[in-house]
């Protein structure tokens, strides 16, 4: 029996959103785990932020005298906006559970919108650190922005649509042959993006106490309570949907193709295993190397953009 | 002191005198105190300060602190000593008592740059006005009663330009300061540090006590340099009372000192890493300074080596079975320090981080006085363990270590190469302690009114100790001058033409205490 586009659409969505909400404190778990280790440490264990989450869920947000609405009101309009993107994602199935409400452009969208709408609630707590953190934030996506639109380009290109389903499924089809020279240069534009955006070394350290050298944690210096627990989780949500366009666009290998248990079951597995990957990476970029001059970085993220028209090129010129 | 020291005192006591253009007082010619070990001392009006220090300056002496002071009936009247050094010569201490009901001097800020917090400190603690001071704003007393101005930041105007406040409550946990920065976008134009949130009146609580009570609260003006603030304050209790600590002890002292300087320099150098979040080299060197503070333990059951030192040599002996593995201990411990030292040095990425920021010219530092490392990496080459050797030090050899970039990357490596000459001087007094008794009795009682000067050299450069004994073998007045306290205006000087994310790592690059700052 083949179920309906609608009880599909309804079942795709409530899996993959229980799976991502889940998960997404996980990966950061695992990230801080493997960054202790490397430092000789114990770390915290696995659950420790889900207890974050908790701790922080149950208390009032304390506003700060300059704070208006919009700092009230910013952090579900964040998570709302990385939900959605979420939602659009494929990841156990080359089929997104809100198949074509929106492609790619959509998400790189979201994502802004809950960048910008962060922004504003950083100014509206009046603290220097939150003007600080957002001025630098916008600074650096404004750079790695077109290194990342330009890598999912390259990857829409060869599958002739902006669909991330479409990319996806076409990724799954040519199998090993997909990972040619232009596919690799903008996984690697795509990887620096990852890194760019999620905040950790050599762009950002997410877990320093050095307010001065803060960007992603000065904008939420001002949040406390249910809205930090938002926002942090909402943060956290977000390296899960990045790994999973990462894994859609660019290695889609063992994703399901057709809507059965058996295959979603096992696309799901390898999907959240190649998630667990990306973090792996990011907890050793921050184990191994010191964060960069903050005036250097828009080398670094050049380097995305360059090395993504570079894929593209190929793309275009030797068809 | 030797007989030659003594002629020396004598002469410069006649060159100052012919320097004034008239004859200061017979009684304040040359060494007027026998007690006060060779030291020069001038008493002198108000309006002679100013010629006088001239003077010393033109036979190369630099500013060592200035101690403003209540004496007389219930100390109703004031005075200020201005302590100068004279390299390869004596030390100075130019004396001015001010009139009652008018407790104004010329200041000397604008003659000695580096006296600038001492007069500020002197004013708000006691009421002694530096005329003419180019920044008279309140430096300890935060918000002084009117109708005395309340402290305001200095900031710069203009176009883009705006303010940045931090502290004095920080994210992490770390000491309180509160830093105004003035920046356009990520570059600094201004720095204005306020500090001194943590004064505890130290010096006024030793007032009236014996040696022995104030020992304990000198030694925790901070926790980081317990060893340099009991053994200048031992040192100064010894010059009062002429006593010379047994062999044991003087060398035991070193012992100790750079057991302190090892274990901070090796923290200090993972600080470094943290401040650009390079985890490695904070973990790795962390773990190394951890167990540097095991061998403290052991050595004196106390990880922080406090209540070890004391007037008349060490309060207690080191303990046999520490004794007896440190060396070896300490060798690897440095050699592990080496090999993370030189991974780090062969990482781009941090050392790219390091080389160039927060640069302190070599004129900079001389101007501001600045001392310890922070000197020593703008090619300076000031260090007490050579300059005034004391107790253990007069026989050993310290190697001299320097740079002269004066920036991060040189703090980074002057730090490094010191903790090598420490673990090796360690290693070696280590094996050839001698036997015998680990202290004595002080010699006589302190003459009252006397003063007993005396420094050390830690972790962060050269701590003094001025100490006025009272009677009955009790402190009369004490002034410590901790090395932080004379670099901290540095700090705030070099930062601007920096980033404001390089801040923290400029900072932790000179690495000062606050608690030793404010008392």
């Amino acid at each position: 029996m083949i179920p309906s586009a609608a009880v599909t659409t309804v079942l795709l969505a409530a899996l993959q959103l229980i799976v991502f909400v889940l998960f997404a404190p996980f990966l950061t778990a695992t990230i801080r785990l493997t960054k202790a280790r490397l430092q000789s440490r114990r770390g915290p264990g696995l659950l420790q932020p889900y207890r974050d989450l908790a701790k922080w869920w149950g208390k009032l947000p304390l506003e700060s005298n300059a704070s208006g609405p919009v700092a009230r009101y910013a952090p579900p309009v964040v998570l709302g906006a990385i939900l959605t993107a979420a939602l659009l994602v494929p990841e156990a199935t080359s089929r997104a559970p809100l198949l074509g409400w929106g492609d790619l452009l959509v998400v790189v969208g979201l994502f802004a919108t809950a960048r910008f709408v962060l922004a504003l609630s950083a100014l509206d707590a009046g603290g220097a650190f939150g003007g600080m953190g957002s001025s630098r934030d916008v600074a650096i996506s404004a750079l790695a922005e077109p290194g990342l639109v330009l890598a999912l380009a390259g990857a829409a290109l060869a599958a002739g649509s902006s669909d991330l389903g479409i990319i996806s499924a076409f990724g799954i089809k040519q199998g090993i042959g997909l990972l040619g020279p232009a596919h690799l240069l903008a996984a690697a534009a795509f990887a620096i993006v990852i890194v760019a955006e999620t905040g950790h070394h050599p762009v950002d350290n997410p877990d320093t106490h050095l307010e001065l050298t803060m960007i992603h944690e000065g904008m939420l210096i001002e949040a406390s309570g249910r809205s930090l627990a938002t926002l942090v989780f909402a943060s956290e949500l977000k390296l899960v949907v990045l790994a999973a366009v990462f894994s859609a666009a660019f290695f889609p290998f063992g994703g399901a193709t057709e809507i059965a248990p058996g295959p979603i079951a096992l696309g799901l597995l390898l999907g959240l295993g190649k998630m667990l990957i990306v973090g792996q990476g990011l907890a050793l970029l921050d184990a191994s190397i010191a964060k960069a001059r903050i005036m250097t970085l828009p080398d670094l993220l050049g380097l995305a953009s360059l090395l993504a028209i570079a894929g593209l090129g190929i793309q275009v010129l030797l068809p | 002191m030797p007989k030659r020291q003594e002629s020396t005192s004598e002469s410069l006591g006649e060159k100052l005198n012919d320097a004034l253009g008239r004859p200061v007082p017979a009684s304040a010619r040359g060494v007027i105190d026998a007690a006060d070990d060779g030291d020069l001392f001038f008493a002198l009006t108000p309006a002679q300060l100013g010629p006088a220090i001239a003077a010393l300056q033109g036979l190369g002496a630099s500013h060592v602190m200035l101690v403003g002071f209540g004496f007389g009936k219930a100390g109703k009247r004031l005075a200020v000593e201005e302590v100068m050094a004279i390299p390869n010569g004596p030390l100075a201490r130019l004396r001015v008592e001010l009139p009652a009901g008018d407790p104004t001097y010329p200041s000397i800020t604008k003659l000695v740059p580096a006296a600038q917090w001492d007069e500020r400190e002197a004013h708000d603690l006691h009421g002694i006005v530096p005329a003419g001071h180019p920044d008279p704003r309140p430096l300890v007393v935060h918000d002084p009663a009117p109708p005395a101005a309340p402290f305001k930041p200095f900031v710069a105007h203009g176009d883009g330009v705006y303010q940045l406040p931090v502290g004095p409550i920080h994210a992490g946990i770390i000491e309180p300061g509160h830093f105004r920065f003035s920046a356009v976008g990520e570059s600094v134009l201004y720095l204005d540090a306020r500090l001194f949130y943590t004064h505890r009146g130290l010096e006024h609580l030793v007032e009236g006590r014996t040696f022995a009570e104030a020992l304990p609260i000198v030694e925790r003006a901070c926790g980081v340099c317990t060893v340099t603030h009991a053994t200048a304050f031992s040192r100064a209790v010894e010059r009062l009372t002429r006593t010379v600590p047994p062999p044991r002890a003087r060398l035991a002292r070193v012992l100790l000192a750079e057991m302190e300087r090892l274990y901070n320099h090796v923290g200090d150098l993972g600080n470094i890493c943290a401040g650009v979040g390079f985890n490695f080299g904070t973990s790795r060197l962390g773990w190394q300074k951890e167990r540097l503070l095991r061998l403290n333990e052991a050595l004196t059951g106390h990880r922080y080596l406090m209540g070890v030192v004391a007037p008349g040599g060490l309060r207690l002996d080191l303990d046999e079975r520490g004794l007896v593995g440190l060396g070896a201990a300490v060798t690897e411990i440095e050699h592990e320090v080496r090999s993370i030292v030189r991974l780090l040095v062969r990482s781009d990425g941090f050392m790219n981080r390091l080389h160039g920021l927060g640069v302190l010219s070599r004129a900079e530092a001389m101007r501001l006085g600045v001392l310890g490392v922070a000197a020593r990496a703008s090619g300076l080459a000031g260090d007490l363990r050579r300059d005034r050797p004391a107790d253990g030090y007069s026989d050993l050899q310290v190697a001299q270590i320097g740079a002269s970039t004066g920036d991060v990357a040189a703090r980074f490596h002057v730090r490094a190469q010191e903790a090598a000459v420490s673990a090796a001087l360690i290693v070696d007094i280590a094996g050839r302690l001698p036997a015998g008794p680990m202290s004595v009795a002080l010699a006589r009682e302190a003459r009252p009114g006397a003063v007993g000067l005396a420094g050390a050299e830690g972790p962060r450069g050269a701590s003094w100790l001025w100490l006025m004994a009272g009677l009955n073998g009790r402190i009369d007045r004490l002034h410590l001058r901790s090395a932080s306290f004379a670099n901290w205006p540095a700090v705030a000087s070099v930062v601007p033409g920096n980033l404001v994310p390089d801040f923290p790592l400029i900072n932790k690059s000179f690495e000062l205490c606050y608690a030793c700052t404010d008392r």
